[in-house]
């Protein structure tokens, strides 16, 4: 009966909306004279105690979970292909760029198409001004003083989920969440950790955020592209109910049935769950990394590039406008409440300026320029036709400034139970999701709503209830028929700034010296070495090349990528360590001691139940690793005092390991040599087995995935550990010399230097500022986790050599700036923090002066 | 001018009615009245009525729809931008409705009577007043941020002393000895409350484990009697209360429930939903669910007859649901996009609408319209 209801309303609607054509250009006139948003509209006056919530954020971008999904590898596929690995090609083809392309430019085409990353191309110049703000925004890092967590996920606004291949864009899988659910008696699904999301870290005690008790339901999602969601938003409600079928009258198998949020046809999302750019925005930034946000008021909702307020009330005006126009205004409907968190930062964290140009960029990012046809995609074109993929996949929604190609009608399809993740939201069951818009689909990589497919060819394999047909028709094809729909795919956009990683296409190697660039000058075998083994470091390994089954990351450059490739990482990456402490024994779990943040199964990693310790581990950079590995032992031994009676004098401990080589890589100092370093890391975080090298002790050399072990080769192991050895420490940053100069001096005069040693320098005059001993600077009764000889609060002395561009700092990540992390030292640094704090406020900022520029 | 309307009789042939003030003072016949209403809508018919029921009916809709008295479609009865969140009304069914709300720190008690809104001079400091509820005109309570609840006795208003800190989001005045009010703090709190008041004190009632995750605050109380009161809130819980002690129910629903209401002990239909309007209704032996919807989450509830209750929600959304069958009947045109909070009618056939901006700027509304038969 609502349905009906609903279907007579929309009927009325269509009959009247001709009337009303010439009355709402009118309006469109208006608002194309809108003044545009400046910037100087501060943070709105905001609640801040209860008001008792009515319809909000909370349920828009996030949500339930169900039963946990077996992901596949490439060996379990539903409907395995007659070999084992798809013999449909997935390298992009070199098609013409469509910037370079004549029938590109020759051809009048709407203004909504772009390279990933651009903006529409109609953009006004104020527009394209906020939209640099925005980008601004959305690449913004934030600190817990500005607002991150409590919990959270990630600490990049956009940037950390919406990454690939450029800013606004998906995600491999390290980026990976989980929804998470209490699923009751009574049919309900209750959304437990934030909102529905389950955040990996917390700024408390430990840094993990445990799941909640009552959690029995988990779901991975993977995160998707921004990319053209402005064009989506323009959509009229209407345009997209046009291709609905909610009980397939015309017998195709095909339904389709709209999701609603807030009363309006739901757009984003996995499950068309919400129907706001703004809504899909605040949603994550409170449920992911924890920065509260007001709703933007109507007065700036009508500034956005996508009309998004009401008409002025009374009048004429605004009756229309309620009754018939008001669907072509979706982007109004965004959630009301303003959010808040106890994390001791103000709220919002995030000023109503700053979200309006996120929002902005949002809205006016360009959809993926498809590639110019060529035979094989014109062929694929129209496989994908007869295969009948078109019918969920349609190729355009008619939108206002012309046919929008997402190739998706937004509507709610049942995928069977081989995609079902029994998450219900809104209209949608466990079964149904939206049809994933296709238009730059050949470089979002991993596929499907939780990322279990490595390519397209495995993500059609896994298309099930409305899309079975599709898919045996698929699978019926021959492997050049196959290629040519993969190809077609492929060419929705996007295809020359494919990466399997981060790095650009032929993204050249830096100059010597500089950050990610060598130590040295290479000869053309070396840089090729280097290229090959930067390509190691860089590519997103898919399951099918031996990720998991548990991992943190699934590339080295998913953790070591501040400021750049081989840099540091932010919190959002720690790497968790977890144990248990019994009468004052460190057990460690009989896996280790990594609590992992992902699996391949698709649900949160176990971790030992007994667990009661728990230390996060920030990533250090690897820049000028070579040096220290090529450090004499004896000098290293030179400096420690390992048996000084006096807790709070400077001591210094070398990590002898059980193999007799001395440990200096590592906050433990529990890893001898960078090769050593390459299998610890691919092994345990990437889950990634080894092969077997004489001499070698680190990593697994086996695993229980389906893939077969070793999953990675002696040559790129060694390519990835000579492009480790190769990478130039970080120069100097001087900015005042003579600032520095006075800083160097009270660093060494207030006992800086006892641990962060100057006496190793390279052969350029860098210093590392590291003993590579073992000190304790944590107070007693610290929580820490023990590794080899090094004990639960001892750590490594990290080399300085860059530190201003590779924060947080300390061995837990904790310390968003230097001067915090000097005053956490304490025990046997506690007599330079004291000296340090009796310095004057001058001295002290030459002292921070010193360490910004080495 | 609102023209009260009251049925001082049950048999309509027989009854008596008052016009405007109802305090005796002008009491007409059935005749009389329809004489009066003649007087003041040029639209009725002229003969004498055959029928005084059904004539009785003609004049009175007549009155709401065509004299400007009540709009039969939702207006704007007051603007109260100025005053802040409009939360919530409640009345005695003599047509004077109690309106609540306010700012976060600044409690606001408007008296709506004849068609004008009277602003209460509280001479004490109040938080935000969330729900207002009672068992006469002299014996009202409005629940309120802090903990706070206030009473009027007639001649003045004072704060009661409660046992909790936390917001008091809704009342139930069961008795002049038995008020219940719940509620928590949604967003930082871990612990919901249930109280009660006997006449003389607040005290909380003992609640059983919660097993539903995420319930910090009950949002609203309803009961048809002593032993049979209605606690529903966040994540979709309801309580029940059987005079005794409370049982934990669910609905199915996975959202927060934030109204409620009923005409009976088998005829309660609750309300919520953040982004999605959910409701459900209870036929006295279990509750059913409402298909999830296409319209936006609803706040508030209120019925005066089984088969139509009006719920209002999120940017103006005002629906008519059957709940005996869980059809949405229709959407009323509201003539704002702000959040509706609460709704309320009496037997004047008025229905008034509360709501707000809850964000900046602060604004706040009550609609207004006629009650038609089918309502």
């Amino acid at each position: 009966m609502t349905t009906e209801w609903r279907d007579t309303k929309a009927a009325h609607v269509i009959a009247v909306l001709a009337a009303l054509v010439l009355f709402a250009a009118g309006c469109g006139d208006d608002d194309d004279s809108s003044p545009p948003p400046t910037a100087t509209r501060t943070a709105a006056a905001t609640a801040t105690e209860s008001v008792e919530p009515t319809a909000s954020a909370s349920d828009t971008p996030t949500v339930a979970v169900d039963t946990p999904t077996s992901i596949p590898t490439e060996t379990d596929t539903p409907e395995p292909p007659a070999t084992p690995t798809p013999t449909v090609t997935e390298e992009p083809t070199a098609t013409p760029t469509s910037t370079n392309s004549p029938t590109a430019t020759a051809t009048a085409e709407p203004p909504m198409f772009g390279d990933l990353g651009d903006p529409l191309p109609d953009a006004s110049a104020e527009q394209l001004e906020t939209f640099l703000r925005g980008q601004a925004v959305a690449a913004k890092v934030f600190t817990a003083e500005e607002g991150l967590g409590p919990d959270f996920n990630v600490s990049i606004t956009c940037g950390g989920c919406h990454e690939k291949p450029v800013l606004a864009g998906a995600a491999a899988r390290y980026r990976d969440f989980l929804l998470v659910q209490s699923k009751l008696p009574d049919g309900s699904s209750i959304p437990v950790g934030i909102n529905g999301v389950q955040p990996q870290y917390t700024l408390g005690p430990g840094g993990r955020r445990p799941t909640d008790p009552e959690t029995n339901l988990e779901a991975t999602r993977n995160p998707i592209p921004f990319f053209g969601v402005g064009l989506l938003a323009e959509l009229d409600d209407l345009v997209i109910l046009a291709n609905e079928d909610v009980d397939d009258l015309d017998g195709d198998g095909i339904s389709g049935r709209a999701n609603y949020d807030r009363g309006f046809v739901g757009r984003f999302g996995r499950k068309a769950q919400t129907v706001s750019i703004e809504g899909f925005i605040r949603g994550p930034l409170f449920n992911h990394l924890g920065v509260t946000t007001v709703p933007l008021s109507d007065e700036l909702k009508a500034l956005l590039p996508v009309p998004s307020a009401p008409i002025e009330e009374g009048g004429l005006a605004a009756a229309i406008f309620e009754l018939f126009v008001q669907k072509a205004l979706a982007q109004v409907a965004a959630p009301e409440e303003p959010n808040f968190d106890d994390d001791g930062v103000p709220d919002p964290e995030m000023t109503e300026q700053e979200l309006f140009d996120l929002v902005s960029f949002a809205m006016l990012l360009a959809a993926p320029r498809p590639d110019p046809p060529t035979p094989t995609t014109e062929a694929g074109a129209a496989r994908f036709e007869e295969l009948g993929c078109a019918a969920c996949h349609v190729p355009t929604l008619e939108g206002p400034r012309g046919p929008v190609p997402a190739y998706s009608d937004l509507l709610l399809h049942d995928m069977g139970e081989e995609l079902a993740d029994d998450i219900v939201m809104g209209l949608a069951t466990g079964s149904e999701f939206r049809t994933q818009p296709l238009w730059g689909i050949g470089v979002f990589a991993p596929y499907l709503h939780d990322g279990r497919a490595d390519t397209l060819d495995e993500a059609i394999r896994w298309h099930g209830g409305e899309g079975a047909a599709a898919r045996d028709a698929y699978e019926a094809l021959d492997s050049d028929a196959q290629g040519e729909v993969i190809a077609f795919l492929r060419s929705l956009g996007g295809s020359s700034q494919f990466s399997p990683g981060l790095l650009p296409p032929d993204a050249p190697i830096p100059p010597v010296g500089e950050l990610a660039g060598p130590v040295r000058e290479l000869d053309p075998a070396e840089r090729a070495l280097f290229e090959r083994g930067r390509a190691v470091f860089d590519t997103d390994m898919g399951f099918g090349q031996g990720t998991g089954p548990l991992f943190n990351g699934d590339s080295c450059r998913a953790c070591h990528f501040q400021p750049v490739i081989g840099g540091s990482g932010f919190p959002d990456v720690d790497v968790i360590r977890h144990g248990e402490l019994v009468d004052g024994e460190f057990i460690a779990p009989q896996g280790g001691t990594i609590a992992p943040r992902h699996s391949s199964a698709g649900v949160r990693p176990p971790i030992d139940p007994n667990a009661n310790v728990f230390e996060t581990r920030q990533t250090p950079p690897l820049f000028g690793l070579g040096f220290l590995e090529s450090i004499p032992e004896a000098a290293i031994l030179a400096n420690q005092d390992c048996d000084n009676p006096d807790p709070q004098a400077v001591s210094g401990c070398a990590h002898r390991l059980p193999s007799g080589a001395l440990g200096r890589l590592g906050w433990k100092a529990n890893v001898p040599s960078l090769a050593e370093f390459a299998r610890d890391a691919m092994s345990a975080e990437l889950g990634i087995t080894l092969p077997a090298v004489e001499g070698m002790e680190f990593g697994k050399l086996e695993d229980d995935d389906l893939i077969p072990d070793p999953e990675i080769d002696v040559d790129d192991l060694d390519a990835l550990t000579f492009f480790m050895e190769q990478l130039a420490p970080p120069a100097r940053r001087s900015t005042d010399p003579d600032a520095e100069q006075a800083g160097a001096a009270i660093f060494e005069t207030i006992g800086c230097a006892d641990c962060h040693l100057t006496e190793f320098v390279t052969p350029n005059g860098l210093i590392p500022y590291t003993d590579l001993l073992l000190h304790q600077i944590a107070p007693d009764g610290s929580p820490g986790v023990p590794e080899g000889q090094a004990t639960a609060l001892e750590i490594r002395t990290p080399p300085l050599w860059g530190l201003a561009l590779t924060g947080p700092y300390m061995h837990d990540g904790r310390s968003f700036t230097i001067a915090d992390a000097i005053d956490r030292h304490e025990a046997e640094a506690e007599a330079s923090r004291v000296a340090y704090e009796a310095l004057s406020e001058a001295e002290r900022a030459q002292l921070l002066a010193f360490l910004e520029s080495i | 001018m609102v023209l009260s309307v009251a049925v001082l009789a049950s048999s309509p042939a027989l009854a008596q009615f008052c016009v405007g003030d109802c305090n005796g003072d002008r009491r007409v016949t059935a005749n009389e009245l329809i004489q009066v209403l003649r007087s003041q809508c040029g639209s009725l018919p002229p003969q004498e009525p055959a029928d005084v029921a059904t004539e009785l009916e003609l004049a009175v809709g007549n009155v709401f729809g065509d004299c400007g008295a009540l709009p039969s479609q939702w207006e704007v009865a007051l603007d109260a931008s100025q005053l802040g969140y409009m939360m919530s009304g409640w009345g005695t069914g003599d047509g004077a409705v109690w309106v609540v709300g306010g700012r976060l720190f600044e409690g606001v008690i408007l008296r709506f009577a004849e068609g004008q809104f009277e602003q209460v001079d509280l001479d004490f400091p109040v938080p935000l007043l969330n729900w207002v509820h009672g068992t006469s005109e002299t014996d009202v309570f409005v629940a309120a941020n802090d903990g706070a609840v206030l009473h009027y006795d007639g001649a003045s208003w004072t704060v009661q002393d409660t046992p909790v800190s936390d917001p008091v989001w809704g009342i139930w005045a069961q008795a002049a000895d038995d008020v219940w009010a719940v509620g928590g703090e949604p967003v930082f709190g871990t612990t919901p409350f249930v109280m009660r008041y006997d006449g003389q004190t607040w005290t909380q009632v003992e609640l059983p484990p919660i097993v539903r995750p995420g319930v910090a605050a009950f949002f609203k109380v309803w009961g048809s009697g002593p032993d049979d009161i209605y606690a529903v809130g966040q994540n979709g819980i309801i309580l029940h209360w059987d005079g005794a002690s409370f049982t934990e129910m669910g609905a199915g629903i996975s959202q927060d429930l934030i109204g409620i209401w009923g005409n009976a002990a088998d005829d309660i239909t609750v309300v919520g939903g953040r982004g999605t309007a959910e409701f459900a209704h209870f036929d006295g032996t279990g509750w059913t669910r409402a298909p999830t919807s296409a319209f936006g989450g609803l706040n508030g509830v209120w019925t005066r007859r089984p088969d139509v209750a009006h719920t209002v929600g999120v940017r103006g959304t005002i629906l008519r649901i059957d709940p005996s069958t869980l059809e949405v009947i229709g959407q009323d045109p509201a003539p704002t996009d702000l959040e509706l909070h609460g709704v309320f009618g009496d037997a004047t056939g008025q229905i008034l609408a509360f709501g707000a901006n809850f964000t900046f700027p602060e604004a706040g509304i009550v609609l207004i319209r006629g009650l038609v038969d089918d309502d």
